[in-house]
């Protein structure tokens, strides 16, 4: 009744928007049949995946223990496994059967069906590789001027993108160090330029079919 | 401040990815844009969220109650009405 008492305390307009969000953010590293990061497999949305993550938790299906750790994190680890698993699953490996007519017909979904001939599809979520990812609408030096150009105006934007492109550094730490900056400097910095990535994407490609700001 | 020119756009790209794959939202503020980004209204869903939460929280707490109700009867055979009617 412990794990009850807690959860009746949790603020869950709050802890739903931020896990739907969550959501969202992971959706992006993963290959979905549909082309989109909106309708992922199985007609589901990221928000659906937040929902039965709250549910199956609350339900005691997945076993939160409150002396083992704070929910959210633990929420957040149950709608990896569940993304995890839709990625993996029939629905989203599911390839039709099509004529030469369907292939020149079609748009993305089915080029990236096509595409899947040569390799398997859709990769698994620890072998994505956003290189990897077909180019939508802007290439890559493209996205990366659009990135630049929207960052020029916020000089602790310009600079840590700068040290990124520069140095071609993954890790915040060391970003960190190059510049003389504390990583929650760093950290913050690249918040604010997923988001200015994110935008770029939205406005090139809309909402909808937007490919997110992890391919810019 | 001006961007210096990189050498290669998609070994940049793959970069940003993977650094940007380290920040995920996790304040308010940012989950509601991440949501608006995906062009999802962030109080609808937080709304229908919370509705789905408090809705199983009941369903729980009902299942739990009729448990301990039931285990006590089972406890107390001279209160069972129901192996009294057996």
């Amino acid at each position: 009744m412990n794990a009850v008492k807690e959860l009746l305390r949790v603020d869950w307009a709050e802890t739903g928007m931020k896990l739907a969000a969550y959501a969202a953010f992971r959706s992006r590293n993963l290959s979905w049949r549909t082309g989109s990061y909106v309708a992922l497999a199985k007609g589901l949305m990221p928000d659906d995946i937040a929902a039965q993550a709250i549910v199956s938790v609350i339900g005691g299906e997945r076993k939160w223990e409150p002396e083992r750790g704070p929910l959210l994190p633990f929420l957040k680890r149950v709608v990896d496994s569940l993304l995890n698993h839709l990625a993996l699953s029939s629905d989203n490996q599911r390839i039709e059967r099509l004529s030469q007519d369907d292939w020149l017909s079609y748009g993305d979904e089915r080029t990236a069906l096509q595409d899947g001939d040569k390799d398997s599809w859709p990769p698994r979520p620890a072998d994505f590789d956003a290189t990897g990812v077909p180019e939508s609408g802007l290439d890559a030096d493209e996205r990366i001027d659009r990135l630049a150009e929207a960052a020029k105006g916020t000089p602790e934007l310009a600079e840590v993108l700068n040290a990124i492109l520069e140095f071609n550094e993954a890790r915040p730490r060391l970003i960190a160090l190059r510049i003389g900056k504390p990583v929650n400097h760093i950290n913050n910095c690249l918040k604010r330029l997923r988001r200015l990535a994110l935008k770029i994407s939205t406005d090139v490609e809309g909402p909808a079919a937007s490919r997110g700001a992890i391919h810019l | 401040m001006s961007i210096r020119r990189r050498v290669n756009g998609r070994a940049s790209i793959a970069t940003l990815a993977e650094l940007f794959d380290q920040v995920a939202p996790d304040k308010i503020d940012e989950a509601r844009e991440e949501l608006r980004a995906l062009g999802v209204d962030p109080s609808a869903a937080a709304g229908r969220l919370e509705q789905l939460a408090l809705r199983s929280l009941g369903e729980r707490i009902l299942g739990e109650h009729s448990r301990a109700a039931r285990a006590l009867t089972h406890k107390r055979p001279d209160v069972d009405l129901i192996n009294k009617l057996n």
